[in-house]
């Protein structure tokens, strides 16, 4: 069979695990999106700002947990190991189904984007940087997955969410801003920012951490 | 039916506190060898190896030409590895399962799974978190085999497991060796499973290969009690050449060759004889120390 098709039963895989999760998850952020939609247009875009970028690095914590570390603790991991399948299909996988968990998000708050249409450039985004994974994926780019567990995430996530206000604020403060980045929903700098420094500290991380190591080193 | 054989040769694997090997083993298909040896004496290390799982410091291993190793997946279309916990995904079922690895192997057989789902008398549709230890391991032992493994290495999988499941599974282990020529090595710490599931026997200790035999060579050897001499008086027993020698309380035991014991047992002082078992060897191996090593018998010890 070829990879490629592993990477999807894979993908579909992981969903299937955690479909009841996500139901809630998606079914809460509409709800969120549609309450803060009717708020910012009474108050301005400021619930905006905040709330897809919470809701961003928190979700992507919780599925890194649900992807990862819950392979990691369960064992599971090793069971996969014992499968033919690459690393690089099981990093792979892991990594798709991060791209399009965050890509549904979005798609979450579409209500938003019928308030505010350049919400809609927040699908765009998303959908590239998925697209972009996959083709890195497909065309044999290293890509890797972060075994160190959700907890590991918890600092660089911080530390991305902090990031991602700071350059919020700085829009707002600075004039010589273009305008169109301080009209910008949240969503837009957020995914931007959040997606491509998991990717590389996913990345990072990995280079050192997996491929080299014994099955036995990827269970808690 | 397959015609590749396991070939290990000189596997090393290097610890802090403890080295495995350097290994030697050739195994072919259709047998069926037990792996014994205490805690730490390198079991689940040597078997990680020979899965793939584990990359040892030195040495090579491979199945036919294939090498076995971390980065060469393809060759776990012909193994099935099966650990003492499995690992499975708890709010699934079995259906789904089996359903995820029939994607996953080129080889797999939809039939031989079905068949073999009732054999374990698996409930398909239960979620595995509802499912006992041993039908957990019914199930990852399904999975290991269902894509025609040839090489099916079990790691203490019947550990834990109920008298009446440990044994319906050496059956199960019998079966497959005999129906499809599958090549097993089994862990274990239970001499039953080794004796009932197995032909040959590798004894580990101290992650050094100490003893290799088959279970029919026992038939040539008995176990004898020697009561103990009396205080200032001579040993009542001639001397004899026993295979081991170890103490069990005041007793010495003995394994004789049984035609040294049917021409001295008139003049021997002991206070049980039998059948040597498995057990006897066992304990005889890690009882006897390196500096006093047995007379090793020609046909029975390969090694030491």
């Amino acid at each position: 069979m070829p990879a490629i098709l592993k990477i999807f039963i894979m993908v579909a895989k992981d969903i299937r695990l955690k479909i009841v999760n996500l139901v809630f998850i998606w079914t809460a952020l509409v709800a969120g999106s549609i309450i803060l939609s009717f708020i910012s247009h009474k108050s301005g875009p400021v619930p905006l700002f905040i709330f897809p970028i919470l809701t961003s690095s928190f979700l992507c914590l919780f599925y890194m947990e649900w992807l990862i570390s819950s392979e990691k603790e369960g064992g599971t991991f090793l069971w996969l190991r014992t499968l033919p399948l690459s690393d690089r299909s099981i990093v792979s996988s892991k990594i798709i189904t991060l791209a399009l968990l965050l890509a549904i998000h979005p798609l979450a708050v579409l209500p938003s984007a019928l308030v505010n249409p350049v919400n809609l450039l927040v699908l765009l985004v998303t959908g590239i940087i998925a697209i972009s994974l996959f083709c890195s994926c497909i065309w044999g780019m290293l890509v890797f997955l972060v075994l160190k567990g959700a907890n590991k995430y918890v600092v660089p996530l911080f530390v991305i969410l902090l990031l991602s206000l700071f350059a919020l604020v700085l829009m707002q403060k600075f004039s010589w801003m273009p305008d169109f980045l301080m009209t910008l929903p949240a969503q837009v700098p957020s995914v931007i920012l959040i997606a491509p420094i998991s990717a590389l500290f996913g990345w990072w991380l990995t280079c050192k951490y997996f491929e080299s190591r014994d099955s036995s080193q990827l269970v808690d | 039916m397959t015609t590749s054989d396991l070939t290990v040769a000189g596997v090393i694997k290097k610890y802090q506190n403890f080295q495995l090997g350097p290994i030697d083993i050739a195994l072919s298909p259709g047998s069926a060898t037990g792996l014994l040896g205490a805690n730490g004496a390198g079991k689940t290390t040597l078997l990680n190896c020979l899965a793939g799982q584990m990359a040892p410091d030195e040495g090579k291993i491979h199945w036919g030409d294939q090498k076995i190793s971390l980065r060469n997946w393809k060759i776990r279309e012909h193994l099935g590895f099966v650990t003492e916990y499995p690992s499975l995904y708890e709010t699934v079922s079995a259906q789904d399962h089996l359903s995820f690895a029939s994607h996953i192997f080129q080889n797999w057989d939809a039939g031989f799974a079905a068949k073999w789902l009732k054999k374990f008398d698996l409930p398909p549709k239960q979620k595995v978190k509802e499912y006992s230890k041993g039908m957990k391991v019914k199930l990852s032992i399904l999975i290991a085999i269902s894509h025609r493994a040839d090489l099916l290495l079990l790691d203490e999988p019947t550990s834990g497991l109920d008298p009446d499941t440990r044994f319906e599974m050496q059956g199960h282990f019998r079966d497959l060796v005999s129906t499809r020529e599958v090549c097993i090595l089994l862990s274990s710490h239970l001499f039953e499973d080794i004796e009932n599931a197995t032909r040959d026997v590798k004894i580990i200790s101290k992650g050094k290969m100490k003893h290799e035999f088959s279970l029919e060579d026992l038939k040539d050897y008995v176990y004898i009690e020697l009561d103990p001499p009396e205080d200032h008086v001579e040993p009542a027993s001639p001397p004899t050449s026993p295979a081991f020698t170890w103490k069990k309380g005041p007793s010495e035991c003995q394994l004789l060759r049984k035609e040294e014991f049917e021409r001295i047992k008139d003049a021997l002082d002991f206070s049980c004889s039998r059948m040597a078992r498995l057990e006897d060897i066992y304990f005889g191996s890690q009882r006897t120390s390196d500096s006093d090593a047995p007379d090793i018998k020609p046909n029975f010890f390969r090694h030491n």
